[in-house]
């Protein structure tokens, strides 16, 4: 803050002068629009007005108005989007694991007892025809 | 006495009645719009960014140190500079995205602060509105306008303002080594442009 100087270099004081001369010299027509910007700044801050005056400015150009509009939305959008794919889904109790595992388990369990049929067959003979022996 | 509280106790200091803030912002408004001007070189957004500073400055700003006000209108409106190149530069690669021609001269660049390094204004080319002035004034806003960001930043809050490198660094939120560099090169590319008119 100390070392705020103006530059004494005669290219730079020729710069200066001349940014200051367009500063000053612009289109009545936009140094109106200027004004009523300002004004309207000191306005929306008297006491009760809004706390939110970027949004409810009436602005000569409300050309970028939509900005706020279109975050909204994108939040809107994102914060759904993130629920959809945070949310648990409802598991049916014959895909999880476990269940799958004894699906297999008793399938290879009756599997052996198919490729043991004529042997159960045999010994059921075997012990019918010794009850009736004995 | 007075100057002791005001010196230890600023905290307590009344806020600036609209009649200073008016003053202020009428001395540095026009200004503000042509920094924005040559920033965006379009005057419509040049006024919705000028809007928007005044708008936060009178809102969160106005109980400062009156000597901090105009580091601070400018700190304001350079970073919402800063925030419509970032915007327009999504904007752009929507734009490109969707079949559209996007004006970013860098839409392979997908870094926000070399963006902003490298971006000069030029991309609407609005002629400036002027009621009358010299070859050399219109010159002068043709180069200005043609120069990265950050070294425009810099010529125009360092040497336009005549702002210190401590608050200059402050408000790029760049170091006083950066401000020098990029002021440097300002300078030069200003008195190469500029040569003629010597």
């Amino acid at each position: 803050m100390n070392d705020r100087k103006p530059s004494n270099d005669p290219m730079s004081q020729r710069i200066i002068s001349a940014l200051n001369h367009e500063a000053e010299n612009l289109p009545p027509g936009r140094i109106r629009e200027i004004r009523a910007i300002r004004e309207q700044a000191l306005q929306k801050h008297k006491p009760g007005a809004t706390f939110f005056p970027h949004l409810v400015a009436e602005k000569p150009n409300m050309t970028r108005k939509w900005h706020t509009g279109l975050a909204f939305a994108t939040a809107v959008l994102a914060i759904f989007v993130i629920f959809l794919v945070s949310t648990p889904q409802q598991e049916s109790p014959l895909l999880t694991a476990d269940n799958a595992f004894n699906e297999q388990a008793m399938t290879a369990d009756e599997i052996e007892f198919y490729e043991q049929l004529d042997f159960y067959l045999w010994l059921q003979d075997v012990s019918e025809n010794h009850e009736q022996l004995s | 006495m007075q100057s002791w509280l005001n010196g230890n106790f600023h905290y307590l200091r009344t806020v600036a009645t609209d009649k200073e803030i008016d003053d202020f912002l009428a001395r540095v408004e026009k200004q503000g719009y042509l920094m924005a001007r040559i920033a965006t070189s379009s005057s419509e957004d040049a006024l919705d960014l000028l809007q928007d500073t005044m708008l936060a400055f009178v809102q969160h700003y106005k109980s400062r140190n009156q000597e901090q006000w105009l580091a601070l209108f400018f700190r304001i409106l350079q970073n919402r500079i800063r925030d419509w190149y970032r915007w327009n530069k999504v904007r752009n690669k929507w734009r490109a995205w969707f079949g559209g021609s996007g004006n970013d001269h860098s839409t392979t660049d997908n870094d926000s602060k070399a963006f902003i390094e490298n971006q000069s204004g030029s991309r609407f080319n609005e002629p400036f509105e002027r009621l009358n002035g010299s070859a050399f004034n219109e010159a002068l806003l043709e180069a200005l306008r043609s120069l990265p960001l950050r070294q425009q930043q810099a010529f125009m809050l360092r040497t336009w303002q005549g702002l210190s490198e401590m608050e200059t660094a402050a408000i790029m939120r760049i170091s006083q080594g950066s401000v020098k560099t990029h002021l440097f090169r300002a300078t030069k590319v200003l008195r190469d442009k500029l040569e003629d008119f010597q």
